[in-house]
């Protein structure tokens, strides 16, 4: 529910560590995971309020890749993805060793030509 | 045939009678819809730059583009969602107030299935209160099918009207 600072952190994040070509940001992809507690509707809606006043970033895109929830398995030690909530291996085995699905991250900037 | 042209689209088309055009989509996450700017390849490989106006919303079948080789369309896709399965007028009213206190869009599936998407926080809370009229299953969110709350609607026209 506070998607707008979100947001907002997203382009100081980038104003500073671009600071000479920030604005010239063509698209920016942020990863999101299911257990993360962002939803992807509120960070795509917040960003597109946030560039109606920043209107420098009006030709921006915001994309928003979500990320399957991954457990590790310590039985046969390997990596599973979590469907319908079912923390479940396929050998059977029950885990809440979360490998993925808690991130929330800027995964890729790119800049205009 | 396909070219390497950019197809441009800053405004919906009036959609012409179709006339054998090929069909090629816009594939869109349920989170989408309300992009305004969205540069991407259609499923046949065109380059796409969407640009449209922020008032429209960008529904399932929506016609985005068309000319006399092919038709365009959004196509949303499927996704996990949470699902409340209920004929309590009370429980469903519960579960709105739940999720609408998040920000969240809610979508009526059925006439008895209310859905979101699927938030792999939220489902055990719910589930926990909701017991088992919440299950999780497949379904296309299309923005069609959002829950608008009129009622505040109505109270914001009498409090002007007043």
């Amino acid at each position: 529910m506070h998607e707008i600072a979100i947001v907002k952190d997203i382009f100081k994040t980038l104003e500073q560590t671009y600071p000479e070509t920030y604005e010239n940001i063509d698209k920016i992809t942020v990863q999101a995971g299911l257990l993360c507690n962002i939803q992807p509707i509120l960070i795509q809606n917040a960003f597109e309020a946030f560039v109606l006043e920043e209107t420098r970033f009006k030709e921006t895109e915001l994309e928003i890749e979500l990320l399957p929830i991954i457990a590790h398995c310590s039985q046969c030690e390997s990596q599973f993805e979590v469907r319908f909530h079912k923390f479940v291996c396929v050998c059977g085995q029950s885990s809440d060793q979360i490998v993925q699905g808690e991130e929330l991250r800027i995964s890729q900037v790119i800049f205009k030509d | 045939m396909l070219n390497n042209e950019v197809i441009r689209i800053d405004r919906l088309p009036v959609v012409q009678p179709l006339n054998h055009q090929e069909e090629d989509s816009l594939i869109l996450e349920w989170y989408e819809v309300n992009r305004t700017i969205i540069k991407r390849k259609s499923m046949a490989g065109r380059m796409i730059h969407l640009d449209k106006p922020s008032s429209v919303v960008l529904k399932q079948g929506l016609v985005i583009y068309q000319d006399e080789h092919v038709v365009i369309r959004i196509f949303i896709k499927p996704c996990t969602c949470i699902v409340l399965h209920s004929n309590n007028m009370e429980v469903v009213g519960l579960f709105c107030f739940d999720v609408g206190n998040r920000h969240l869009p809610i979508y009526m599936i059925d006439e008895n299935k209310i859905a979101i998407a699927y938030d792999g926080r939220l489902f055990p809370a719910l589930q926990q209160k909701y017991g088992s009229s919440v299950t999780l299953a497949n379904y296309r969110l299309n923005p069609s099918q959002i829950v608008n709350c009129y009622g505040n609607i109505y109270q914001q026209i009498l409090k002007v009207k007043g």
